[in-house]
């Protein structure tokens, strides 16, 4: 009998031997098993669990189970497009997993997928499948969509059906209110979540909300008394010519050398009437008087000035017409209080908003002055006029402290009784307003005034007139709470160079003063 | 014989350099100072195991908080990163030299960032899915929670945006919050209030820090 050669059991030996080394390595990787994938789920393991479940479907693509958990482990993991896949399969492969349905509304609400999610509800609802969160899941779909009223029933149900969601139905139904701006209504459901568990973090929520309610209330109030007390040093309170030579020449007199400086004191108030309007309607009046006291001059400089305004206008989303007038009357001391002007504005504005914190407006409107106060050949120099007075403007609000530019252009004509006075003018304006840092904002403005007068005037030497008026304002507003607002200080300047030395003059106003609001 | 010490010495030199730089990125950039109840670490290559108290953080570390936990982590410099419950987070790249960026992959939940040193010309940064949030030294909250990602900004300016969007940088004052919703929606900052900041610190402070915080505003 031929013996086995010696090195060929070595060989199989080694061969066994290395089997027995490597299969434990190839065993090692732990197998798709959907029960360790479940307990990696339940553990908070999802990267784990994803991990496992991911090779256990491609192993079994029929497994409802894994599906669900997957999906499950992916939302966890706030994947939720991946998650929305695995939740669907988990809810239409048989057997359906029952909470399936429920988890996939959620994912596709959490993308905003809400007609999917509409269906999947109604499959939800025929099954009667946890009521108490369809319904709960059904309100906060209504209410991304704008269907406050609906949600709010549907949050209802959802607090009937289980008492577990009375507290997030009730911030969410506040929420609600909020956006129907029923305010009051929304505060008390924000009392209410709060009441329930005051440290949860929902009752933190509705502590937030209604915070926002209350400012949110007093912002949209329907009528807004605004009062302002300033007092002012005005340096040129008669604005006076710089150089009066002309009539020093013609009279013999310093006929303009007065004391123009003066202590001024200013008081304004202002009733704003913005009610909330159902459909596309927009509404606001006001009604705002002001008056000024001289330290001197006062029986012949003090102005009572009374404005009215109404502004009725549609609103289709980002564009808005509105039909824009008001009406001011002016009553000057001489030396009891008579009434010496009247000007009106009535004509069309046009708001767009082309992005958001970004406002065009375009308007034009018939404007008109009346001065009552008797002058000789009014053919010549009385001042009352018809006209345009149109602008076109840019707002743009910026950064979340409430920053604001403002770009305006403007262009009038005026067509006056007296001949002097036809003219037409170009108004260039910049605001701007800087964020509010510790209750600060602080102003800076500037415009630039061009008017070309028509007619030449032979009182002087048949000179067309010609003004460039240049204004510059500054101010620091300190904003103490939402009532009241203190300005201190104000500076404002007016430099009118024009060709007829009279209309030639230069003025600054210093101010301090208070804005109150209720 | 002097030729063979020669290639030797250079051998070892080589050797010498080579290995300096992977010592210096294999040492902890910082360990766990606090933990509160289930929290793991997973190292680069390594399955997740029990995060300790104590336990050394390196680069490349993920520290996943579970529900009802949370874990504050002390960089070698002072600095602190606080993880709320449901977070995970990877310290990806931690450098406190001058001119480097420091910056963590938050992948779901909340982190307190309290960045009291940082070198100059650096930087420490908070990425989520959609968002990217920096600051130069303040508390720094961010969050990734159901799609949206936030920067919180207590003291101190900082600045974030949208990781598609990243020519739309936005300054974040203290007190104001960065908000993205979607990764194709742009950066949104709006003011936050004293109670929302309250809210997001306790989050993720471990509750010894709340402690010390509380006996430290008596």
């Amino acid at each position: 009998m031929r013996k086995i050669p010696a090195p060929v059991p070595s060989m199989a030996v080694l061969f066994m031997l290395c089997l027995l080394i490597l299969t434990p390595c190839a065993f090692g990787q732990e197998a798709p098993d959907l029960q360790a994938g479940i307990r990696h789920y339940q553990a908070e393991n999802y990267e784990e669990a994803i991990d496992i479940l991911t090779k256990y479907r491609q192993k079994d693509p029929s497994s409802s189970m894994a599906a669900f958990f997957l999906g499950m482990s992916y939302k966890q993991a706030n994947d939720i497009p991946s998650a929305e896949g695995q939740l669907r399969d988990a809810a239409t492969l048989t057997p359906p997993v029952r909470q399936a349905p429920v988890e996939l509304i959620d994912v596709l609400y959490q993308q905003g997928k809400f007609e999917e999610a509409k269906q999947w509800i109604g499959v939800a609802e025929t099954n009667n499948l946890f009521p108490a969160k369809i319904a709960f899941l059904k309100g906060m779909i209504a209410a991304s969509e704008g269907r406050y009223q609906q949600a709010i029933e549907a949050f209802d149900q959802a607090k009937n059906l289980d008492a577990a969601y009375t507290q997030s139905a009730d911030l969410q139904i506040g929420v609600c209110y909020m956006n129907l701006r029923k305010y009051d209504m929304a505060k008390q459901r924000f009392q209410t979540a709060i009441t329930q568990d005051p440290l949860s973090d929902l009752g933190s929520f509705a502590r937030r909300y209604q915070d926002l309610v209350e400012e949110r209330s007093f912002l949209e109030r329907p009528l807004r008394l605004t009062v302002g007390l300033m007092a002012q040093y005005d340096t040129n309170i008669l604005s006076e010519p710089t150089w009066n030579g002309f009539w020093l020449q013609r009279t013999g007199t310093d006929f303009w050398e007065r004391d123009e400086k003066s202590f001024k004191y200013l008081t304004t108030a202002r009733l704003d009437y913005v009610p909330i309007l159902k459909g596309p309607f927009t509404f606001n009046a006001s009604y705002a008087a002001a008056a000024s006291f001289q330290e001197k001059y006062s029986t012949s400089y003090d102005l009572i000035a009374n404005t009215f305004s109404a502004n009725p206008g549609l609103s289709f989303g980002r564009f808005m017409v509105v039909l824009a007038g008001n009406y001011t009357h002016v009553m000057k001391r001489n030396p009891g209080y008579q009434r010496y002007s009247e000007n009106y504005t009535v004509g069309p504005l046009l708001r767009y908003m082309p992005a958001p914190n970004h406002i065009l407006e375009l308007s034009a409107g018939y404007a008109g002055k009346n001065y009552f106060e008797a002058v000789t050949q009014p053919q010549l120099w009385d001042q009352s006029s018809r006209g345009l007075d149109s602008y076109i403007a840019w707002y743009w609000m910026f950064g979340a402290r409430g920053g604001l530019l403002n770009l305006k252009y403007g262009f009038s004509t005026e067509s006056a009784h007296g001949a002097y006075f036809d003219n037409r003018g170009h108004r260039f304006t910049v605001n701007f307003m800087s964020p509010k840092y510790w209750l600060i904002r602080a102003q800076v403005g500037g415009e630039m005034f061009l008017q070309d007068y028509q007619n030449p005037n032979a009182t002087f030497d048949n000179t067309k007139r010609s003004d460039q008026t240049y204004t510059l304002t500054a101010g620091i507003y300190w904003d103490i709470n939402r009532h009241l607002t203190i300005i201190a200080p104000q500076y404002m300047k007016t430099r009118v160079f024009s060709n007829i030395f009279l209309y030639d003059y230069d003025r600054n106003v210093y101010s301090v003063g208070l804005e109150l609001r209720f | 014989m002097k030729r063979t010490i020669t290639v030797a010495v250079a051998v070892l030199l080589t050797a010498i350099m080579m290995l300096v730089p992977l010592a210096v990125l294999a040492a902890p950039v910082g360990k766990i100072s606090q933990i509160e109840g289930n929290v793991d670490i997973t190292r680069a290559g390594q399955a997740a195991m029990k995060a300790l108290l104590g336990d050394p953080v390196n680069q490349g570390d993920i520290l996943r908080a579970k529900s009802k936990s949370k874990a504050e982590v002390t960089f070698t410099d002072g600095n602190i990163l606080r993880l709320a419950e449901g977070t995970r987070v990877r310290i990806t790249k931690y450098d406190n030299r001058e001119n480097q960026k420091s910056y963590m992959d938050l992948f779901r939940g909340k982190t307190q960032s309290v960045v009291k040193n940082l070198q100059k010309g650096s930087a420490y940064e908070v990425h989520t899915a959609t968002s990217i949030a920096g600051v130069r030294g303040t508390i720094l909250i961010n969050f990734f929670i159901n799609g949206v990602s936030g920067a919180v900004l207590k003291d101190g300016p900082g600045y974030g945006y949208n990781k598609n969007m990243p020519g739309d940088v936005k300054t974040i004052a203290p007190g104001q919050a960065m908000i993205v919703t979607a990764p194709d929606q742009k950066p949104i900052v709006k003011p936050a209030t004293a109670a929302e900041i309250d809210q997001h610190i306790n989050d993720t402070t471990p509750a010894k820090d709340q402690e010390k915080i509380g006996r430290a505003h008596v």
